[in-house]
């Protein structure tokens, strides 16, 4: 089986330095809106840390003089007219909603 | 009467042309074929056959009239399930879009309708196109049809097994940091990764917005050049597309190799690949030299860092992508009596799987506050790095060859316990991404297990003619494109199960 020879991937079992800690995890959990058992966060913590760890390579690089890439393409900020439009059927985009009371999307209360 | 679903894209489309059979016998031929395939495969997440028997009439009435014909009026198609069709239900792969019908349809699958060609089915896929494997599908991975205990490749699995398997005679799948190249490398068929925005974008389910890029995948070089005339172009509804005339890809295949310039990247032959795919990569490009190519090797220095570059970047762009998921207009809703934060947090628990929750989590990192410069910033900064390697490459070249990965297709199973062992699957095509440029893999060679080697060709920004060119030159002068996989294998006669062979 091939394995990395770059810096190789750091076994999950023998990581020292830990990059992230299980209240981080709980936190960016929280962020992400994702509700986590506790065995997910278990496991969270272990291969995000070392993801985090292999990425660490990335430092490895001088890159201070270097200006960052955010798109590969130089096309500028496309414009078009404010013009509204409306979807002709209804009924297929209320068709996807999880919850519809006649024509509208039923949501859960947020005013108390 | 050959079996009318092993013919090419163009060789169908001639025999339409001629009458020799209507696009409604294609059709059927391959809905058959399909039906009878699938229990081995687990290729589409849907079929739709009464929508396909329907197009394939529409076919017809142009085909007996002459007018509107396309090279692919009439040509079963089949698309991967991030590509919106309107009214047919489009999962990405995922449970949270368990019962999701788009109101509309993707650029590229209105380009295919408006061209006649005749969409069979959603494809399987890593959910959300996530993974190399396609063993994250919610709905259970595609099985290569080469070795059913083997993967197809991710995340456009069955994509890849549905031209393999002859399901359908083309399909089109989305690559984001080799999705398209890999799994049309492991089941041994050809596939082509355009240049950032050659293509569009439109109603195709966002993964990382900066590097996704929908392509065709056929069996041999000219049908992924009709293909790919097909879906490219400019399209006002992604803002990203590029304003730039669709060049005439199937006049690009008859140039040959004669004077090409090729670059050999020496990052790209490591210590520990897998011997068999070394061999067939380099004899390869031996050819490509017989055939009158000039062959140099270069460096692209950046090469090591591209895996780390690209886990941050995607992350952190699906991360914001996927906020979308929230349970409220569309898309699986769970917890509803809890409150609206228990409400998100619980649907998106019960809609994602392990890998889409771990790259939401990665990348809601790698953007939140502290964080920012040391991760996402510092990705974008190697980027650029990255990028500069290809630039100073292509001042002198044509193509760029390399594998497209250190091994062929693995056992399904095999590396799902350790994600990063997954995400180097993609060391040797996830740069092209970060780069924005088009790549293409065709079949090579194959191992001593028979299980096909992939060959990348990458070209500079907008190239697609010169990577099609020297596709073509080699393939024409090989037969790799020709093999089949066993018909016991993608035939569903005699299933084998992962985990019934050693």
């Amino acid at each position: 089986m091939w394995t990395a020879h770059w810096p190789a991937s750091p076994a999950l079992a023998t990581l020292a330095a830990v990059k992230i800690s299980p209240e981080q995890i709980r936190h960016v959990a929280t962020l992400a809106r994702l509700a986590l058992t506790e065995e997910e966060e278990h496991a969270m913590t272990e291969t995000l840390d070392a993801i985090l760890t292999y990425i660490d390579k990335l430092d490895e690089i001088d890159t201070t003089e270097v200006e960052p890439t955010a798109h590969v393409l130089d096309l500028g900020t496309r414009w078009r007219e404010d013009v509204v439009t409306n979807h002709p059927d209804t009924e297929a985009l209320l068709a996807n909603a999880p919850a519809r009371e006649d024509d509208l999307v039923r949501v859960p209360r947020i005013i108390e | 009467m050959t079996d009318l679903y092993t013919l090419s894209i163009a060789e169908a489309a001639a025999r339409l042309r001629h009458r020799d059979f209507s696009a409604e016998e294609l059709t059927r031929a391959l809905l058959a074929r399909a039906a009878s395939t699938e229990p081995a495969l687990h290729s589409f997440l849907t079929l739709c056959e009464a929508e396909a028997l329907a197009a394939a009439r529409i076919a017809d009435t142009r085909l007996r009239s002459g007018t509107d014909v396309t090279p692919i009026t009439g040509i079963p198609i089949a698309v991967k399930d991030v590509i919106a069709t309107a009214g047919v239900r489009t999962t990405a792969g995922s449970r949270i879009l368990g019962g999701f019908v788009p109101s509309y349809d993707a650029t590229v699958a209105a380009h295919l309708k408006a061209a006649g060609a005749v969409i069979v089915g959603k494809l399987n896929c890593d959910e959300f196109a996530m993974g190399s494997s396609n063993e994250n599908s919610a709905y259970g991975p595609a099985r290569n049809p080469w070795s059913l205990d083997r993967v197809p490749g991710g995340s456009s699995g069955g994509s890849a097994t549905a031209v393999a398997g002859a399901q359908a005679l083309g399909s089109l799948g989305t690559d984001t940091g080799g999705s398209i190249r890999l799994p049309a490398a492991f089941c041994g068929v050809v596939g082509l990764k355009p240049t950032y925005g050659r293509v569009s974008r439109y109603g195709v389910i966002a993964y990382a917005s900066s590097l996704d890029q929908v392509g065709p995948l056929a069996r041999d070089v000219t049908d992924t050049a009709l293909l790919l005339g097909t879906i490219a172009g400019y399209d006002p509804r992604d803002s990203t597309s590029v304003e730039r005339v669709v060049p005439d890809y199937a006049a690009a295949l008859h140039a040959g190799a004669r004077g090409l310039r090729v670059g050999l990247p020496r990052e790209y032959f490591v210590a520990g690949m897998q011997p068999e795919v070394e061999r067939a990569v380099r004899a390869a490009v031996r050819q490509l030299e017989a055939l009158g190519a000039e062959v140099r090797e270069i460096s692209l220095p950046h090469t090591e860092y591209a895996i780390a570059c690209y886990y941050v970047i995607a992350t952190a762009e699906a991360s914001s992508n996927l906020a979308r998921y929230d349970g409220i207009r569309y898309g699986t809703r769970v917890g509803e009596g809890d409150g609206l934060l228990a409400m998100y947090c619980q649907t998106r628990a019960a809609g994602f799987g392990a890998e889409v929750k771990r790259r939401i989590m990665l990348g809601t990192y790698a953007l939140s506050a502290g964080y920012y410069d040391a991760y996402y910033l510092k990705a974008q900064k190697v980027r650029t790095l990255i990028r500069r390697d290809f630039a100073r490459a292509f001042a002198d070249l044509d193509v760029i060859v390399t594998p497209v990965a250190p091994t062929t297709a693995f056992r399904l199973g095999e590396k799902t316990a350790d994600p990063l062992q997954m995400y180097l699957s993609d060391i040797f095509t996830i740069s092209v991404n970060l780069a924005g440029l088009p790549a293409l893999s065709l079949p090579c060679g194959f191992d001593d297990a028979d299980l096909p080697i992939g060959l990348q060709i990458v070209g500079p920004p907008f190239g697609e003619e010169a990577l099609l060119r020297a596709a073509r030159a080699y393939e024409e002068s090989t037969e790799w494109h020709l093999r089949r996989p066993p018909e016991r294998a993608a035939g569903g006669v005699s299933v084998t199960k992962p985990g019934d062979t050693t």
